[in-house]
């Protein structure tokens, strides 16, 4: 890497320097370097506004911890699985015990009519006994009867017929201690029969509900699953997080180098530019030289009357250059260069539009005291041989369109640049759009839609471009709409969308390089 | 809950069982009709039944009781465009020199015949609507109106550029929009209007600088929301968080913020007042599917949390975003549950 050069080193290429050539050559040589000079400070301040975005990607995108979230949901995505395969088992066993349950209760129902029947049978028979015993023990008084007819020779059969009745009369109370025992077997078998009854109730209601429940466990397993194909996807989209991080860091380090190139370019185009000022104000008479250093304090001055909003220092500026005898010519491009060192000062921070309208009052203010100094105008200015390249632009508000602000802001800051500026307007026809562009050999026309309904014409106007044969101009567009939403360029199909009027100059250029290098190829 | 309720209930941070809904939707009225723009907004006399046939339609929380926001230059002499594919547009100022301004006299709005319509409309909605659906009226704001009836760049340029004609013209000029807007705001809210909504373009962070918007901008606007007497919504119609912190104390219901505006922070910033509302970029809603717009503003009313109702970045929704965008839109509010403050 070489070192910048130093102030010794320029006097000494200024003391070895050609006199023969003539001034005019180091000022387009100095022109051309300062142009490069300010392009390479463009890229470094858009790679500086490139790097903090990529911060602020790279922390969006690792902050949110995708990765780890993922790996989180796809973890309980199992566990859920699992739980739920587990619970629709337990629900199955619970299923089929319900079902033997309810067999059992089936077959305990049959014994129990059974049972019931048996009972009855038992009640029959004891009822058949005890009539028995009391036939038994009316024999046994009819005996005991006819015994005492016969007197002593009976007494012995009275004995036996006393024995009947009192067998009579035991079997007889046994058979009412069966039915007695009977009648109390059957009320807590009937109380056991109720309660039996309505645990059936209870117990088809269960087994609704656990076979509803069979059905919300084999449900929640077909959700599960289909959980496990969102989880599949969401997995899919970390992993492309993953390689978008990746990216970012191949941008990052592009951007370093990007960084540490235009680190290097900037000091040394800024020494080379030094240098080249030094060999043009060494090619001038000695009654001249003040020159290139007054053109340089004028450039300094208008750059801080941008930058603090002091319209009084710029218009003192322009009277010390009258003074000093400047080239009107040669201010301009100092205008110019101040003007963009502004702007790459304001980029990547959104200014509002005063700002832009308090730059453009300082610009407009300038042009128009050169013009006065000139004793020409500025289109003469640009006419002139030496702006013979000067891109020439064509603005106007899309048809319909009366919101003059924006349009003039950026007219202010071509004309600064030295653009040769045609100004259509308020609601402009694509028809005056062509013509204009025809009859000034335009390079870029600028439509100006702060409408959305407004915009649809810059379609219709590429078309018709086309068709006349001037499919070379580019279209350009600026507005609210294109503010709010940068995509709308690709919806409307122009060439390219400024937000602001430095941006358009920038754009210009680029445009311009483009077509160029498109036709040198 | 009704929308009213939840509207309101949402404006105290109260518990809501929803984030309330409200697309700005005017030009849809046409299509609901069978009409073309042209015609509908032409002859406003079907603008109630329009709001109407959006609400069955959609089912949103509002209805919108003023055809477009452009109809505040007519009484002044301005001339409007209608057009088939978009909002009317102001076609010539009014305001052509500063020394005009000394000249101007206040007219009435309530008195002229295109928004006698509009109040006609506000009577007719809060008939049909009045306690079951917000019903929104509007107004430009005094400190942007001037930017209607002189363009913006003479409006710019009287704030920050012409020294002499502020200090002779613009104390006047604010005093006349103060009128005029203050009558028209409190006509649209007595016609039945439950609030109204104090557009103010030129006010917004992306156009003023800070020092500016203090100086000329902010007393205007506490002046004109303390003169209405009903339910007062800001919307400076661009950022608004780098202001929030001088917007936060102004005596309004609720704050309209833009597309850019971080809700998070302006809630963090307006602690437990006023409701926000917004703010899904109404332009972006043109080419994004109805999937998109359904995570974004699912994505707002979380970020915004409690004290939120999902709106679109003013000042409308176009004419040409598909139905079914404004669908995922109101679908994303019913279903997505907010939490109470």
């Amino acid at each position: 890497m070489l070192p910048p050069l130093e102030k010794g080193a320029i006097d000494t290429v200024s003391h070895y320097a050609p006199t023969s050539i003539p001034p005019d050559t180091f000022s387009e040589l100095s022109h051309r370097v300062h142009e490069h000079l300010a392009l390479a400070r463009d890229a470094q301040t858009s790679n500086q506004a490139l790097q903090a975005m990529l911060e602020r990607a790279k922390s969006a995108s690792g902050a949110s911890g995708f990765a780890g979230v993922t790996q989180q949901l796809v973890e309980t995505n199992k566990n859920l699985q699992e739980y739920t395969a587990a619970v629709g088992e337990a629900i199955g066993i619970a299923v089929a015990a319900f079902q033997d349950l309810e067999s059992t209760v089936r077959q305990f129902e049959q014994e129990f009519v059974l049972l019931r029947e048996r009972i009855d049978a038992i009640r029959k028979s004891t009822r058949k006994v005890s009539s028995i015993a009391l036939q038994s023990r009316m024999v046994a008084i009819n005996a005991s009867i006819e015994a005492a007819h016969i007197g002593a020779a009976g007494a012995g059969f009275n004995v036996v017929a006393q024995e009947v009745r009192d067998l009579s009369a035991k079997t007889s109370e046994i058979s009412n201690a069966v039915q007695e025992d009977l009648v109390a077997v059957e009320k807590p078998l009937e109380h056991t029969n109720q309660r039996f009854e309505e645990n059936q109730v209870t117990l088809a209601r269960a087994k609704a509900a656990i076979e509803g429940l069979d059905g919300t466990a084999k449900s929640m397993l077909a959700e599960a699953h289909a959980l496990a194909g969102v989880t599949d996807s969401v997995e899919g989209i970390a992993f492309k997080q993953v390689e978008i991080q990746e990216h970012l860091d191949g941008i990052e380090r592009h951007s370093l180098w990007v960084s540490q190139a235009a680190d290097v370019l900037v000091p040394n185009l800024g020494a080379t530019s030094d240098t080249v000022d030094a060999l043009w104000e060494h090619s001038l008479p000695p009654a001249q030289r003040h020159f290139v250093t007054s053109l340089q304090r004028f450039e300094a001055e208008i750059y801080e009357a941008i930058r603090r909003d002091e319209p009084h220092r710029a218009k003192w500026a322009v009277e010390e250059a009258t003074r000093a005898a400047l080239d009107p010519y040669e201010l301009l491009n100092r205008l110019s260069q101040a003007a963009t060192r502004n702007h790459l000062d304001q980029l990547g921070r959104d200014f509002p539009t005063e700002t832009i309208f308090r730059n453009a009052r300082i610009l407009e203010d300038t042009l128009g005291e050169l013009e006065a100094y000139a004793g020409e105008s500025l289109e003469c200015m640009q006419r002139a041989e030496r702006y013979a390249r000067a891109p020439v632009v064509v603005l106007g508000n899309a048809y319909e369109d009366y919101h003059d602000l924006g349009r003039r802001l950026v007219a202010l800051r071509m004309k600064a640049a030295g653009f040769k500026v045609i100004d259509l307007g308020l609601s402009v026809s694509n028809e005056a759009f062509i013509d204009a562009a025809g009859q000034h050999e335009a390079d870029v026309i600028g439509v100006s839609a702060l409408l959305l309904h407004t915009a649809v014409w810059i379609p219709r106007l590429k078309q018709s471009l086309h068709r006349a044969g001037l499919g070379g101009v580019k279209v350009i567009a600026g507005g609210a709409p294109f503010l709010v939403d940068p995509l709308l360029r690709e919806t409307f199909g122009a060439d390219g969308v400024a937000s602001n009027p430095n941006e358009a100059v920038r754009l210009v250029n680029a445009l311009l390089h483009q077509s160029m290098s498109g036709s040198a190829r | 809950m009704t929308p009213v309720e939840r509207i309101l209930a949402a404006a105290s941070l109260a518990p809501v069982d929803r984030a309330p809904v409200l697309p700005v939707l005017l030009q849809q009225g046409a299509r609901m009709l069978n009409r073309s723009l042209t015609d509908y907004f032409r002859n406003p006399a079907h603008l109630a039944e329009g709001q109407s046939r959006l609400i069955d339609r959609f089912n949103h929380d509002a209805v919108f009781a003023f055809p477009h926001i452009v109809q505040d230059t007519l009484p002044w002499g301005a001339g409007i465009d209608f057009h088939d594919d978009g909002p009317p547009s102001v076609n010539q100022m009014v305001i052509r020199r500063y020394e005009d301004i000394g000249q101007i006299r206040v007219p009435d709005p309530c008195t002229h015949p295109y928004l006698r319509h509009t109040l006609k409309t506000a009577e007719d909605l809060a008939r049909r609507y009045k306690g079951e659906r917000l019903i929104v009226g509007a107004v430009i704001g005094p400190f942007s109106l001037p930017s209607m009836l002189m363009g913006m760049g003479k409006s710019l340029a009287l704030l920050v550029q012409h020294e002499e004609y502020r200090r002779a013209f613009l104390p006047a000029l604010m005093e006349q929009m103060l009128a005029y807007t203050g009558r028209w705001a409190q006509a649209q809210l007595d016609a039945g209007c439950d609030i109204v909504v104090v557009a103010e373009g030129m006010a917004s962070a992306s156009l003023l600088t800070e020092q500016t918007f203090l100086e000329y901008a902010r007393p205007i606007l506490l002046e004109a929301i303390k003169g209405i007497k009903g339910l007062v919504g800001l919307e400076l119609v661009g950022e608004a968080l780098p202001f929030m912190g001088h917007l936060r104390d102004l005596p309004c219901a609720a704050l309209l913020v833009g597309s850019n505006d971080r809700l998070r922070e302006v809630r963090s910033i307006l602690g437990h007042q006023k409701l926000i509302i917004g703010n899904i970029n109404n332009l972006k809603l043109l080419h994004w599917d109805a999937e998109r717009v359904e995570f974004e503003a699912r994505r707002a009313i979380k970020e915004a949390g409690p004290g939120f109702a999902l709106c679109n970045q003013g000042p409308e929704i176009p004419w040409n975003v598909p139905d079914a965008n404004i669908e995922a839109l109101v679908r994303a509010a019913l279903h997505t549950r907010t939490l109470a403050a």
